[in-house]
């Protein structure tokens, strides 16, 4: 594939929302996750970040949801300006994952309408529950009239935003788009990640053989990709999978995690030009032995890896876009931020853990998303 | 838009009293057909799968079937507005309803990717696929995922596009909608195809519609998935021109269909 520009991006969790915070809560080795406010045993990457109201006339889809990526839209505002006044409208597509979409709001919804009889008067499904109704806030909000659908395949959505964008870029349907997303706290998410037994009552340690378990996060991030352009870094390989496996387990040889990190390789390049693997990482047994195992056979022992969800959690259907944005970041910074949770000893998994803040010159990073239903995608970003 | 083109190999339909898109085409209306059996899911894939996974995964086996397409290595793409909207509903009836324990097994399922992922798990399928929603305009959208992905892999696409009646209480009654599940099989690689070609579509466009859709209304056609009703029904009665993705309530997302 050709390099895709990445002109800009913005992003939003537990460590906040501003690209400054981010990055020194990075370098810091600072993690964002606390206590949830619901009865569940826990941590969570909770925003602590305000976040403005949506104003008329998009009041009716004002849901936390919403806001979040309203806070994206408008922290690339400069941007996006530029992209509207370089493109045609109808030329920018609108690609954005999230795999909860509005369900946090229709909870409250349906709590109220099991105790009183009725919905608040305030919630609107069309506006708020549905799918759609963040691409309505971002068509309108960002001016792109392009092609615009949400990828919801859980946690792996917004991720699979990017080779949508390079799909339609590369069939001449496009000439630049948003891609990314977003995904809120939710109770069904806590206690349904609670009943499959994967959910830490601790801080999650990818990677690290006393790992309990997920931590669950908020959040998410957006990313401006053009035909050409100023590049703060490039898209330069992509690869999808299925594990064909399980709907909630992941391969155990790593099968598919395998397959996605083989197909984003960028053409001509060996599995030793990676710099850096941004892995999904999730802290439950199963799936940090199932990648490892997968990136050990690809990429040997030595390559450098870490996880972010220390940081934010797991931001699910707004993890892969989240974990991109963190790794331009580092990127551009010249180091790899300490995985959280680390072990000193990482040999029980065979792969190079990164336990401390660490300066290298990163050319090539490989960011890692896998999801329910064995969905798998490996990006590789290539620096600017 | 673009020069962006496929042809379609295959079809398939399932909505409450029409088996499939024959029975659709005879206007065999069966009133005692009111759920489905989906026998490309394996046992287990079967038994964890919703009513609606298994819609989506019936109308997904006929298209495919038409088309003789690889199953193992075929593209997939599922769009629906709403997606596994009863698994949710069950769910926050067990967190806020009569105290019963969570499901894990139905948590599993309650992503919009299920039916996406129990297929590819019941087919052996390790290549592409996802999931996508945009409202009125999915089966536009939809297509245009399908043929790029199609293009881009080399391989042709099975599409299918599904919505469960709507849930009550959540929509007003005159946006209420019945259960409906489309697929078409497009190609838009650079191969022969070696089923034969139904039609051809080019890329959707927001452009005027010069023939009429399917001969549906009421529940059916608010369907927010009746634009690929409308699609197949025109490729199987044979009628060319431009047709309206949507029923009204889109962007106006339409697409040329030709040849054939």
């Amino acid at each position: 594939m050709r390099p895709i520009p990445i002109t800009g991006f913005a992003a939003i969790n537990a460590l906040g929302g501003a690209r400054a915070t981010l990055t020194a809560a990075l370098a810091e080795g600072r993690s964002g996750l606390t206590p949830p406010a619901l009865p569940i045993e826990t941590v969570v990457g909770a925003i602590d970040v305000p976040l403005a109201e949506l104003d008329e006339p998009h009041r009716a889809y004002d849901t936390r949801l919403a806001r979040l990526i309203a806070h994206l839209i408008r922290d690339v505002d400069t941007e996006l300006q530029r992209l509207r006044a370089r493109w045609s409208p109808d030329r920018i597509g609108v690609f954005l994952g999230t795999s909860t979409a509005g369900a946090a709001t229709t909870e409250v919804a349906f709590a109220e309408y099991r105790a009183t009889g009725k919905l608040p008067a305030d919630y609107d499904f069309e506006h708020q529950h549905t799918f759609g109704a963040m691409l309505e806030v971002v068509r309108a909000m960002s001016g792109a009239r392009g092609p615009g659908w949400v990828v919801s395949t859980a946690c792996t959505s917004s991720a699979k935003t990017v080779a949508t964008a390079k799909r339609m870029l590369e069939a001449g349907v496009i000439d630049a788009a948003l891609v990314g997303g977003v995904d809120t706290l939710c109770n069904m998410t806590l206690r349904g990640f609670g009943s499959l037994g994967a959910l830490s009552t601790t801080a999650c340690r990818p990677f690290n053989g006393s790992s309990q378990g997920i931590n669950i996060g908020e959040g998410g991030a957006l990313l401006l990709l053009e035909r050409d352009g100023d590049a703060v870094g490039f898209v330069d390989g992509i690869g999808e999978s299925s594990d064909a496996y399980h709907i909630s387990a992941p391969h155990p040889e790593g099968l598919g995690a395998r397959l996605a990190m083989e197909r984003a390789l960028p053409e001509g390049l060996a599995p030793k030009d990676i710099d850096h693997i941004n892995a999904h990482g999730t802290g439950t047994p199963h799936n940090d032995k199932a990648e490892s195992k997968a990136i050990r056979e690809l990429f040997g022992s030595d390559v450098p890896v870490i996880s972010t969800k220390g940081y934010t959690g797991h931001t699910l259907g707004g993890a892969g876009a989240t974990e991109l944005a963190l790794a331009l970041i580092m990127m551009s910074e010249g180091w790899i931020a300490p995985s959280l949770g680390a072990a000193s000893d990482s040999s029980e998994f065979g792969i190079n853990v990164v336990a401390e803040r660490t300066p290298a010159k990163l050319t090539r990073v490989m960011s890692n998303s896998f999801a329910f239903g064995g969905n798998n995608i490996a990006v590789t970003l290539r620096s600017a | 838009m673009s020069g962006l083109s496929a042809r379609i190999l295959g079809l398939g339909l399932w909505t409450p009293g029409y088996a499939d898109v024959e029975a659709w085409r005879a206007g065999r209306f069966d009133p005692e057909l009111t759920s489905t059996k989906a026998p490309i899911l394996d046992r287990q894939c079967s038994r964890r799968a919703s009513p609606f996974a298994k819609i989506v995964a019936n109308a997904f086996e006929q298209a495919a079937t038409q088309a003789a397409v690889d199953l193992t290595e075929v593209a997939t793409v599922f769009g629906s507005s709403l997606g596994e909207s009863s698994v949710m509903l069950k769910l926050l009836d067990q967190m806020y309803g009569a105290p019963e324990d969570f499901s894990p097994m139905l948590f599993a399922v309650s992503v919009h990717n299920a039916a996406s992922g129990l297929v590819s798990i019941s087919t052996k399928n390790r290549a592409f696929t996802t999931s996508v929603a945009a409202d009125f305009d999915t089966p536009a959208m939809a297509i245009l995922e399908a043929m790029g992905a199609s293009r881009d892999l080399g391989v042709p696409a099975v599409l299918v596009c599904g919505d469960e009646a709507s849930p009550v209480g959540l929509v007003p009654e005159d946006k209420m909608f019945s259960t409906l599940g489309a697929a078409i099989v497009l190609d838009a690689s650079d191969r022969a195809s070696a089923s034969p070609v139904l039609a051809e579509i080019d890329a959707p466009k927001i452009a005027a519609a010069t023939i009429a859709p399917a001969e549906a209304e009421g529940p059916l056609a608010r369907n927010p998935q009746a634009g690929l009703l409308d699609l197949v029904d025109a490729v199987v009665r044979g009628r060319r021109g431009r047709l309206a993705l949507d029923r009204g309530a889109g962007n106006g997302w339409s697409v040329e269909v030709r040849g054939g």
